[in-house]
């Protein structure tokens, strides 16, 4: 059943997987190709490396939030078209369905997350690093694994818990959360918005991996 | 001179700097743009010029009204715009603060605050709030920290030991040119990572080598080097670039060094060998990246740390900062150059433990979701 639900998944997303596949497999040379510009010719410096590769951390960090969010609202729209009529023909509890259809989505997280581990080889070999400079393309792949991950998770809870109302919910959170913020700055509760920031970005609050370093080069 | 003055002095400069870039004769030659830029610029320290004026004049009414009275040492500051309860966590901190100094180096930890005058304004913050502003002053370094309300006693006794390390430097001639920069005895490893970051990414040989594990490139990088000799002490030919760069820049008539550093930064290197000595590297090396070998002596040398530093005779900065850690110099450099290392190492861990907490909020998330079924 489980591959049955997997080649459904693959069949509605294999478009959106494809092209984020691309994205990350072209990041780490796109993200040279913007973060070095302009350096002089030459074997660039160890800060220059670093820098170069600078953007590579923002256009993953959307990315990651971008497919983790396509990936769960992709599949439910082409389902909320036939009315889901699918999923709840199939013989299955629905704990069970949700379970799967989760799994098959995730799995076909690994190939972007592939595809971005063999970019940053591919985009490494082809130049020399200075001495004191490392590259950590598997620890840059994983990063982007686990965020998109958690972003698909998180939009995954939105969607099958709220159904239809999920945008609203999703808009009234973004606002509650922009509210904390502002207006709790605003009615003197300074510090406990700043600890409700730390809470959800500090390890090991939810978002924490978002507040990591993404950078495919350090020292 | 006072700051007020030299404040004044230098907005006065400012003024007349752009009247006279202003005449007539100047005026054709400007575009709309530069023009605009310039009444920017000037706006920005007329507005930076009465930022500081209210600010001083916070500062005068302070001085003559309230004080608070802790382990010795006395707070001025404004009971209108402080409350009881700033000044009782600002009285906590400074007494937690100075058992820290004496914990550390027994009673002449408290005579680096001697000299400190400590002055609390409020100060005006986002969407009509007010945050607390602790400065302290002594002969040689100023500090000043914006705590949130209501105050952390904590972080008050971390400007403590912070404001106790930046009289430091400044009053050692060996020391005050050297690194002027602020010294802090709150135990940062953060402040060690830096360094480390600053050696491995240098633009200079020497601070690459060094972080690579050389005991003679590190000296090089920490002892002071006279501005004619940075080139051929610091640098390789790998580096003739960045120097070329980085430089200042000779009298603009000299045509043929400009053609010359225009093909070298072209990717010319005999270009770069044929310039490269009529420069004057500036120092590669921040005195933040200094600050932390002082903050490594006096770490190593204990409670004694304090007292070897003040009877010290020694002129030169890494001799003396290897008497006030009572060992040898190559040990002082080596167990520092490790500490960077370390503190650097440190940062990039942490990997596994995230990875663990987002599969443990994918699973509460996943859980969530099967909860129950969607209307």
């Amino acid at each position: 059943m489980f591959t049955q639900i997997l080649r459904t998944q693959f069949k509605v997303t294999r478009t959106l997987v494809a092209a984020f596949a691309v994205t990350t497999f072209a990041a780490p040379a796109l993200a040279w190709r913007i973060g070095a510009s302009g350096g002089y010719p030459g074997t660039p410096s160890a800060l220059a490396v670093r820098a170069g590769f600078e953007p590579v951390g923002l256009i993953l960090m959307s990315a990651a939030c971008l497919l983790g969010f396509l990936l769960v609202a992709v599949p439910w729209n082409v389902d909320g078209a036939s009315r889901h009529v699918y999923p709840l023909s199939l013989p299955l509890p629905w704990r069970r369905y949700v379970s799967m259809r989760f799994g098959a989505g995730a799995l076909l997280l690994l190939l972007p997350v592939l595809s971005l581990w063999l970019g940053a080889l591919v985009t490494l070999a082809l130049m020399e690093l200075p001495a004191t400079l490392r590259a950590y393309p598997g620890g840059l792949a994983i990063r982007f694994g686990f965020a998109s991950l958690l972003v698909y998770a998180f939009t995954f809870l939105l969607q099958y818990l709220a159904g239809r109302r999920a945008p609203v919910i999703l808009l009234v959170l973004l606002i509650v959360v922009a509210a904390v913020g502002v207006l709790g700055a605003a009615v003197g509760a300074g510090r406990g918005a700043e600890q409700f920031f730390r809470l959800i970005t500090e390890w090991p609050g939810p978002l924490s991996i978002f507040a990591a370093e993404w950078r495919l080069v350090d020292v | 001179m006072s700051e007020r003055r030299a404040l004044a002095c230098a907005v006065g400069a400012a003024f007349v700097l752009a009247l006279v870039a202003g005449t007539p004769s100047a005026l054709p030659a400007q575009s709309a743009d530069s023009l605009r830029a310039r009444l920017g610029r000037v706006s920005a320290a007329r507005a930076l010029a009465d930022t500081t004026v209210r600010r001083l004049e916070q500062e005068r009414r302070a001085r003559r009204t309230a004080r608070i009275r802790s382990g010795g040492r006395t707070v001025a500051y404004d009971p209108a715009l402080l409350t009881p309860e700033d000044s009782g966590g600002i009285a906590a901190g400074l007494a937690l603060g100075l058992d820290r100094l004496v914990e550390r180096f027994g009673e002449e930890g408290r005579t680096l605050v001697d000299s400190a005058t400590w002055v609390a304004v409020g100060i005006p913050w986002w969407f009509g709030q007010r945050r607390v502003e602790l400065r302290t002053a002594t002969s040689g370094a100023a500090e000043s920290l914006h705590l949130p309300r209501p105050l952390d006693p904590e972080r008050v006794a971390r400007f403590v030991l912070q404001a106790a390390g930046a009289s430091l430097a400044p009053s050692s001639p060996a020391l005050s040119a050297w690194s002027p920069w602020s010294v802090s005895l709150a135990g940062e490893e953060v402040r060690f990572a830096e360094a480390g970051r600053e050696l491995a990414l240098s633009w200079a040989a020497v601070g690459r080598r060094c972080s690579a594990g050389s005991a003679l490139a590190c000296r090089r990088a920490l002892e002071p080097v006279p501005g004619e000799d940075r080139l051929g002490l610091l640098f390789d030919a790998s580096d003739w670039r960045a120097v070329v760069t980085a430089s200042p820049l000779p009298a603009l008539t000299d045509s043929i060094f400009f053609s010359r550093r225009r093909a070298c930064l072209a990717g010319d290197d005999p270009a770069c060998a044929q310039i490269v000595a009529r420069l004057t590297p500036p120092d590669p090396f921040s005195g933040g990246m200094r600050a932390t070998l002082i903050m490594h002596a006096i770490d190593l040398g204990g409670r004694d740390a304090l007292r070897r530093f003040r009877s010290s005779t020694e002129r030169e900065p890494v001799p003396l900062l290897a008497e006030v850690a009572g060992v040898s110099e190559d040990s002082l450099i080596m167990s520092w150059q490790r500490r960077t290392a370390v503190a650097l190492a440190a940062e990039r861990r942490g990997a596994i433990p995230l990875s663990l907490s987002v599969a443990g909020w994918t699973l509460l998330l996943l859980g969530g979701a099967t909860f129950r079924r969607p209307r």
